[in-house]
């Protein structure tokens, strides 16, 4: 006997409850188990049981779905400017992995084992994270400033201002101009000399307006270089005067400026630097 | 250069200014493994504490990643499990029910000590359950007796309300030969299953894609 229209269930609706039960009776594929289908690696029985699965199973299909998106992700190879809520969450996660204890040689602060011919700070700014404290004048770090003990040519400024960083967009490079050379590297990665005393022109967050302390940590952008924290460093007139370490690598480098508050440190902004062999 | 290589996992693993490289590490993916948590999550604080959880268990687990698969596919199966363990502890909160998944028994993995743990519970019985009334039983025949290509559309069209794109996305094929698919499936399916349900073979509206 033939149904009538409205005796007949809905096809869809049907097809629907035929793959939720379905669902619940075979189970699901694990993420190793997805990440092989994508791959190509599964023979091809289980490869075509995990696509009939993704067609009826909506949790499976978006998490395939990410799992595209992961692998497609190209991870910035230069630092990008600082995120707010990055750097809090990486400092939550660095005092739960200190409190944790399980591994901490993993966590053993390995900074440079030369200290960097910084300015020798005004020991109450040492106490007081002045960078925090957008009251202070900038008289106070004036002074400070013209202290100066770099060796060599003094490089001059940047000769373009870095964006706030407070506002995510890629790392910027920026040119440098050189006293007596022309510009090293406009528009491309400025190019320095292990030795060289350099200001850089630090355009500070509207809410970060004082004049340090700041550490500037130099990371080596490839190859196995060691990396340098150089500070803590004061500012005049939004710029960092420091000079490298002759024993730094030549190589490209991201310098990444913080402000130091205690044990925290917050990212202000990056740079990115090639260094060339110290003249002799 | 091995698209696979990442420096600052490959500084880490070598010991090289490990929480420097560790802190990078975390700056490239935290958007990633973020935006993860937040398709899947309501509140910030419960996003933020799979993130946290996330890679504290990558940084107890790096030492085992061999760089066999992209280390983004590596942090996507920890991610993963990360979800599926909160999942699981809020679903083991409210009921006691027996867990299955395809792999019954994985005893070693390099995404850490959770990883074989399934991703749901199991409620109802066994296929053969839900055959036992006759149009269950025809119904099931009809879609597999489609292309496979073609019955995958249907239920990714049906089953998930999936939009063409997105079909066109998951099954690595054209916008176009998902409409094909769903058109050709629509006629099959009518004629198939008409006696049996109303708008066999779906309902018209379906081709239009919002």
């Amino acid at each position: 006997m033939e149904l009538g229209v409205l005796d007949k269930p809905s096809f869809e609706e049907s097809l629907r409850e035929l793959a939720a039960r379905r669902l619940a009776a075979e189970g699901h594929p694990t993420p190793e188990d997805l990440a092989a289908y994508r791959a190509g690696e599964l023979a091809t029985q289980q490869h075509e049981r995990i696509k009939d699965h993704l067609a009826i199973c909506e949790d499976c299909s978006r998490l395939f779905l990410d799992l595209a998106e992961f692998e497609r992700f190209e991870p910035a190879q230069s630092i990008s400017p600082a995120d707010a809520g990055a750097e809090a969450s990486w400092q939550r996660l660095r005092d739960r992995l200190k409190e944790d204890g399980l591994e901490a040689d993993k966590l053993e602060d390995t900074r440079a084992d030369e200290p960097a011919r910084v300015l020798a700070p005004h020991p109450s700014r040492r106490r007081v994270p002045l960078w925090q404290r957008p009251a202070i004048p900038w008289a106070l770090a004036a002074g400070l400033a013209l202290c100066v003990v770099g060796l060599g040519l003094r490089v001059g400024s940047l000769g373009r201002q870095v964006d706030r960083a407070s506002e995510p967009q890629p790392a910027r490079i920026v040119s440098l101009v050189a006293e007596g050379e022309g510009t090293r590297g406009e528009n491309e990665s400025p190019s320095i000399r292990s030795g060289e005393s350099i200001v850089v022109d630090l355009v500070l967050p509207m809410d970060l307006t004082a004049g340090g302390p700041y550490e500037v940590k130099a990371l080596p952008a490839a190859g196995e270089a060691k990396a340098w924290t150089l500070g803590p460093l004061w500012a005049e007139n939004k710029a960092l005067s420091f000079t490298l370490p002759r024993a730094i690598e030549p190589g490209d480098y991201v310098f990444q400026v913080f402000g130091i508050d205690g044990e925290k440190r917050t990212l202000v902004d990056s740079y990115r630097f090639t260094i060339l062999p110290a003249q002799h | 250069m091995d698209e696979r290589r990442n420096i600052w996992v490959e500084r880490w693993q070598k010991g090289i200014d490990r929480e420097e490289s560790f802190h990078q590490i975390f700056r490239q993916y935290y958007r990633l493994v973020r935006s993860f948590f937040a398709r899947r999550s309501r509140s910030e604080e419960e996003i933020e504490d799979l993130v946290q959880e996330t890679f504290f268990r990558v940084h107890r687990n790096l030492d085992h990643f061999r760089g066999e698969s992209k280390f983004e596919t590596w942090l996507f199966q920890v991610s993963t499990n990360v979800y599926k363990n909160a999942v699981r502890s809020q679903t083991t909160q409210k009921r006691d029910a027996q867990e299955v998944s395809w792999d019954e028994v994985e005893t070693s993995s390099a995404t850490g000590e959770d990883a074989a743990i399934p991703w749901e519970v199991r409620e109802n019985g066994p296929l053969d359950d839900l055959l036992q009334d006759e149009r269950s039983r025809i119904l099931h025949i009809a879609m597999q007796e489609l292309p496979p290509q073609m019955r995958r559309c249907v239920e990714l069209r049906v089953s998930q309300d999936m939009k063409y794109r997105e079909i066109a996305a998951l099954m690595d094929v054209s916008i176009d030969t998902v409409k094909a698919h769903l058109f050709q499936a629509r006629q099959l399916l009518k004629k198939r299953l008409g006696d049996y349900f109303a708008e066999a073979g779906f309902a018209e509206a379906r081709f239009a894609d919002r």
